[in-house]
């Protein structure tokens, strides 16, 4: 038999890591609210059933205000699974039996997760399964996805709770809401069904918008305005739920928790922001100075390569496209993939630990004041690995408006694929400053996103202030594998790029250069694609070389690096050398500066256009090419003060 | 426990000043983290487990960043021992030592 299940319950409180640990499938779990936005499925058979598992998007309640509770709800109203698995955190489990009540009302076979045993009961917390069992009226399985306990138990519950009968499980409002749900249950009969009457009218009375749509041909404002109980519906939930925790946990000490303690320190009012940029400097530091010199044996060891072909092949086409084009082109970028990974590594430790989401909320404050919430920064920090991921993650922001600003804004966050461009021109113009150029970009970067997300608002929305709800979650020691995982899912996604989009657009990049005339590149049709772009990026003084390479970076950043490996790959002198000739000082920050605000990626373009339309794609493109040029020659003219 | 704090915090702010010529950036996050033991001095002395969060969290900051200085030395193959790189070891171990014995008092 086909048992098709679903996962849910709120971000964050497991639901990957139990689907992981259910169908022996590895998807990346972070200790990170809304990091599963699109719906997963997996298979495992047991004791001769066949289970489909679905991995839903993490969800408050069922009242969709979010894409990715709406996605969540969707699956269960109309995929209408046979079983569906609720799972709840040990160490909070009010909001989890929230939903489950929810859930309950949907008439389904539902069976309460109470996940992270282990936490529980480090923490001298012992949960009563049978009498959580009583009261809520479903079967109850106690689990821990890092140790593995009670995931045989929650599979034989699966297959047991799939052959019982549907029953839906009433929770009994008080005297007066029963009464009013009873009373639009009967007038809106005829047209949902006599079974799914309650749930739209306990729906409408808590103001869904799409049951309030729905059902909007009625005339039912006599009776009841649309979420008008709302609140008091929450309340009686709420109470109830109370009263159920009580009985079936028992804590022992009310002393700070090590998570409150951490918490108390940074999250602080007056360090809390000192300590996250501290951090910050600290990471990328390792990442662009301490892994150096494996980044600077790399680039060694491919230009050596480089010689040593041409020296065994002798001058021609085919020496030319291996060594110029492919270990020119593609080198140059595999040279950063120490940096990549280091900096994947320590983002990793941040994610993982839970660090990151508190430096949101610290940030809060600050985004406050820019009409914006914390869950946009959350958003921004994502960014810092890869625009796509980032673009995504804006799912989970309830505001329309503010989700389009967030998502414009987003790409001015440095990414990974930057970060050899930055790099490359740090160590030949700013050597003994490497570490503290790269890391004002950085900041630079974020403030980019930030004033850009600010003059978006002003100017286009006159939005109103988004308010915060992000929960945060406990700190963990990172475990190694999930942070190897981790790094290496990043960095492959790199070296993957790196193969594909940067070999081919190298070897595309090195016949453009060496035709028509292999001995004169500034004849060739790459200089002339160069010299075209040039003229509009005159008053920047980027010349058709850096032109060149800006152009063909639109695609992929990385690529911006290989041009100049190929461009400047003559015998004798390194690319380092050879490149000082390129800018001044000056210039060469503002190409940097440049390069973080311009043109997003074609893949960060193509999820632009998938998540919201071909038109804020376009807008996009404009908008941040503009804003580069602006900061470009905004840094023209400080820099022209003081040099 | 006050004590402890208020001699780390001395040890951290002659460290910053120390390093502020040379390793401007390290000098500052070194200061901002002082500024958790400070934060800790003027925590209310009724309330020992605020106090003990700051020792706690301070010295995995200090821990941390010696850590990763130390990595950076080793890297460059120039392992530097000058007083200022004594300082941030001694502030470094202290302060590991210091949050493991503290951890103890947290759920
Ligand atoms: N100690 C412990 N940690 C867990 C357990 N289940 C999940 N985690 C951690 O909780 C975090 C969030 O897990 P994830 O599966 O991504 O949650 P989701 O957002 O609900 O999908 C990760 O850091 C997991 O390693 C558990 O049973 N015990
Ligand atoms: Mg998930």
């Amino acid at each position: 038999m086909t048992i098709r299940v679903a996962l849910c319950g709120n971000p964050n409180v497991g639901k990957t890591s139990l689907f992981n640990a259910l169908t022996g499938m590895r998807q990346y779990v972070a200790n990170w609210p809304g990091v599963t936005v699109e719906v997963k499925e997996g298979v495992r058979s047991w004791r001769g059933h066949q289970l489909i598992i679905t991995d839903l998007p993490g969800t408050y309640s069922l009242l969709a205000t979010s894409l990715d509770e709406k996605i969540a709800r969707d699956f269960l109203l109309y995929k209408t699974p046979d079983v569906v698995v609720v799972i709840a955190d040990a160490l909070s489990m009010e909001q989890g039996l929230y939903l489950l009540l929810e859930i309950l009302e949907l008439e389904a076979r539902a069976i309460l997760v109470v996940n992270a045993i282990d936490e529980a009961r480090q923490k001298g917390l012992v949960i009563d399964r049978q009498e959580l069992s009583k009261h809520l009226k479903v079967p109850v399985v106690l689990t821990s996805a890092l140790t593995g306990e009670g995931i045989q138990d929650l599979l034989d519950c699966i297959v047991s709770t799939a052959s019982t009968e549907q029953k839906r499980v009433l929770f009994n409002f008080s005297d007066k809401t029963e009464k009013m749900i009873q009373q639009l249950a009967a007038l809106i009969k005829a047209q949902v069904g006599e079974a799914a009457s309650r749930w739209f009218a306990i729906k409408y009375l808590e103001g869904d918008p799409h049951v309030v749509e729905r059902l909007s041909q009625l005339v039912l404002k006599s009776v009841a305005k649309p979420g008008n109980l709302k609140s008091q519906i929450a309340r009686e939930r709420y109470d109830h739920i109370q009263l159920i925790v009580k009985e079936s946990i028992m804590a022992i000490s009310k002393e700070l928790s090590m998570s409150e303690a951490i918490d108390h320190v940074l999250t602080h009012k007056f360090i809390g922001i000192p300590i996250f940029l501290a951090l910050m400097y600290l990471a990328f530091n390792f990442a662009f100075e301490t892994v150096q010199p494996l980044s600077d044996f790399l680039e060694g060891t491919f230009s050596h390569l480089a010689e040593l072909t041409k020296a065994r092949l002798g001058e021609g086409m085919v020496t030319s496209m291996i060594a110029d084009g492919i270990l020119g082109g593609v080198g140059a970028v595999l040279a950063f993939v120490p940096n990549i990974f280091a900096l994947f590594f320590l983002l990793g430790i941040m994610e993982d630990s839970g660090y990151l989401p508190r430096a949101a909320f610290v940030m809060d404050r600050v985004m406050y004041s820019l009409k914006l919430s914390g869950r946009s920064f959350m958003s921004f920090l994502l960014g810092f690995g890869c625009s796509v991921p980032a673009v995504l993650s804006t799912r989970g922001i309830p505001d329309v408006r503010e989700r389009i600003v967030s998502v414009l804004s987003v790409p001015f966050v440095s990414c990974s694929a930057r970060l050899p461009v930055y790099l490359l021109i740090a160590s030949i113009f700013f050597s003994r400053n490497q570490g503290v150029v790269v890391f004002s970009i950085y900041v630079l970067s974020m403030f980019a996103a930030m004033i850009s997300s600010l003059v978006l608002n002003r100017t286009l929305f006159k939005g109103q202030k988004g308010i915060f709800v992000l929960e945060l979650p406990r700190y963990r020691l990172p475990s190694f594998r999930n942070l190897a995982l981790y790094t290496w899912l990043r960095g492959k996604h790199f070296l993957v790029k790196a193969g594909t989009i940067i070999f081919i657009s190298s070897l595309v990049l090195w016949a453009l250069m060496y035709f028509p005339d292999p001995n004169d590149v500034t004849r060739s049709f790459a200089a002339q694609i160069g010299k075209a772009v040039s003229l509009v990026l005159r008053p920047l003084k980027f010349d058709w070389r850096a032109s060149t390479a800006l152009f063909f970076g639109v695609a992929a950043k990385e690529i911006i690096v290989s041009t100049f490996g190929m461009l400047f790959n003559t015998q004798g002198e390194t690319l380092t050398e050879q490149l000082s000739q390129l800018f001044d000082p000056v210039t060469a920050y503002s190409f940097i500066v440049f390069v973080m605000a311009y043109i997003p990626c074609f893949a960060t373009l193509a999820t632009i256009k998938s998540e919201l339309g071909t038109k804020y794609a376009v807008i996009s493109v404009i908008y941040s090419f503009s804003m580069a040029y602006v900061l470009a020659l905004a840094v023209r003219m400080i820099g022209g003060i003081f040099a | 426990m006050k004590f402890l704090l208020l001699f780390e915090w001395l040890t951290a702010f002659s460290l910053f000043l120390l390093m502020i010529k040379g390793e401007t950036m390290l000098a500052f996050c070194v200061l901002i983290f002082s500024f958790i033991y400070l934060f800790g001095l003027l925590e209310s002395r009724k309330d020992p487990q605020r106090i003990r969060a700051h020792a706690m969290v301070g010295g995995i900051m200090f821990f941390v960043v010696a850590a990763l200085t130390f990595l950076n030395d080793l890297a460059r193959l120039e392992l530097k021992f000058n007083l200022s790189r004594a300082l941030l070891i001694l502030l470094g171990v202290i302060g590991l030592i210091q949050a493991r014995a503290v951890r103890k008092h947290f759920k």
